[in-house]
């Protein structure tokens, strides 16, 4: 005690002391936040990444019918094979459950495995790449949270000159684009928020826009649609076009389709749209339903018509 | 003789074959154009209903009639399938015959669902007719999912 005191008095000592002290309580004030964040911020953070799993439509590829969820194994038919999206529920051997925060946004936001090889493209990380970190981390913070599942992942079925991973650092050399989607500022806030909803979140022109001939997708028909979609759907324009996109939507059905999947003349999403429309449009908030419309609606307009096979009629007679 | 009398038997029977097949591929065209119209017909209904939900117009005195109209063709959807009409100019996809248990249950559904939004039209139940409605978009997506292919818009 007597020697404490006496190097209490000496000037140094004095100022080591308050160093300490200081130290010592923002240690005290880590250790107390540290025990309030996971009460508190840890609920809502699951909640927010919850929502974001859904927003980012990764349930609609990670959930096989009648599969678990987040499981993997739903197979994606592309024009390059086959793709089978991998378990991404928390189980340490066949899941993601021994990823890092660090590795979590490596995978999702430069397409690259714990182990540093690369992510196929159907993975679409080319979007992902502008989601706000702080997002990606509360989707990694949701998914620690789910049960894990012990389903091993099933390998991709590939033409052999496709199987060479390391060839796509050239893919990505070409097609991870800067500035990153979604990202681009832009002086109206809702359509701001509606272009990272469409761009980096739920990655609307993976399937709406058409691919080069190496799987990129062609910027300057982005949303214009295609008829290569996946399992080789035609995927429709919905760029503003009055003739061939849907320029003559309103703001209000094009909101109420992303609600309900109805559209203007009567007609119902199918196919993977009507999987879109429950999984994620029709359970975003309003105020994000909204964006998306703002945003969807400012697009540039492209004509491209996907009709080539027969002339185009104010109706398709042929849809039932 | 009996050679000529063969050859002839031969070819009556081929032509009596190639007409059969011609004219059930004719009868098999005339059932997807009368269920392109029916379904067409009730989209027709679906979007007038959609503009009178959603408040756009003022025609809440026909949606009786476009209630009815969608729920009266909507008990008819499996008749409008008869197997061997997935060929031709048509969307249905083979599943609604491969998978048929699974397209009568989707069937169910959609008529329970146009069935409960005439009764909620006919109650006059305002608060209940916009949910209602959407069950029967749903209805209507849940069999376009699986059983209409993807074409065009």
């Amino acid at each position: 005690m007597r020697l404490r005191a006496a190097r209490a008095c000496s000037p140094a000592s004095g100022i080591l002391g308050v160093i300490s002290g200081l130290a010592r309580g923002l240690i005290l004030l880590c250790v107390i936040l540290a025990g309030a964040v996971p009460v508190t911020h840890g609920a809502a953070l699951l909640e927010r990444g919850e929502y974001l799993v859904r927003a980012g439509g990764c349930t609609n590829c990670h959930t096989d019918e009648q599969g678990a969820f987040l499981a993997g194994g739903r197979a994606l038919n592309t024009p390059f094979g086959t793709f089978y999206a991998p378990n991404i529920t928390p189980h340490r051997r066949h899941g993601i459950g021994a990823w890092t925060d660090a590795e979590f946004l490596r995978a999702m936001k430069a397409g690259l495995a714990p182990d540093g090889t690369n992510y196929y493209p159907a993975f679409p990380y080319v979007a992902y790449a502008g989601m706000r970190r702080e997002d990606v981390l509360a989707v990694k913070a949701y998914l620690d949270s789910i049960p894990p599942v012990a389903q091993p992942n099933r390998p991709h079925q590939l033409p052999w000159y496709l199987r060479f991973r390391p060839g796509l650092w050239l893919w990505k050399w070409r097609y991870l684009s800067l500035p990153a989607p979604g990202t681009t500022r832009d002086t109206d806030p809702l359509r701001q928020r509606g272009a990272y909803l469409v761009n980096a979140l739920a990655h609307c022109g993976e399937c709406h826009t058409p691919r080069d001939w190496f799987g990129g997708l062609i910027d300057a028909r982005r949303h214009a649609g295609t008829v290569n979609g996946p399992d080789g759907d035609v995927v429709p324009n919905i760029t503003p076009d009055r003739k061939t996109g849907i320029g003559k939507w309103s703001n209000d059905d094009l909101l109420f389709y992303l609600q309900t999947g109805l559209t203007a003349d009567g007609d119902s999403a199918g196919g993977p749209m009507a999987e879109v429309i429950d999984n994620i449009t029709s359970r975003l908030t309003k105020a994000d339903q909204q964006a998306i419309v703002r945003y969807v609606l400012s697009l540039p307009p492209i004509e491209n018509s996907l009709q080539s096979s027969r002339a185009k009629t104010e109706r398709d007679p042929y849809e039932y | 003789m009996h050679i000529v009398k063969a050859t002839r038997s031969s070819i009556c029977l081929l032509i009596v074959a190639i007409w059969a097949i011609t004219a059930t591929a004719a009868e098999t065209e005339d059932i997807i154009k009368y269920r392109q119209g029916v379904m067409t017909s009730i989209s027709g209904h679906m979007a007038a209903v959609s503009q009178i939900v959603r408040g756009k117009v003022d025609y809440a005195d026909d949606l009786m009639y476009h209630a009815e109209s969608i729920d009266r063709s909507m008990q008819t959807v499996e008749s409008l399938f008869p197997k061997d009409t997935d060929f031709g100019e048509t969307r249905a996809l083979d599943a609604i015959w491969s998978q048929a248990d699974k397209f009568k249950k989707v069937s169910d559904e959609a008529k329970a669902a146009t069935s409960a939004f005439r009764d909620t039209v006919k109650a006059n139940d305002k608060a209940a007719l916009v949910a209602k409605f959407k069950t029967v978009v749903d209805s209507c997506k849940a069999c376009h999912k699986d059983f209409r292919e993807q074409k065009d818009q």
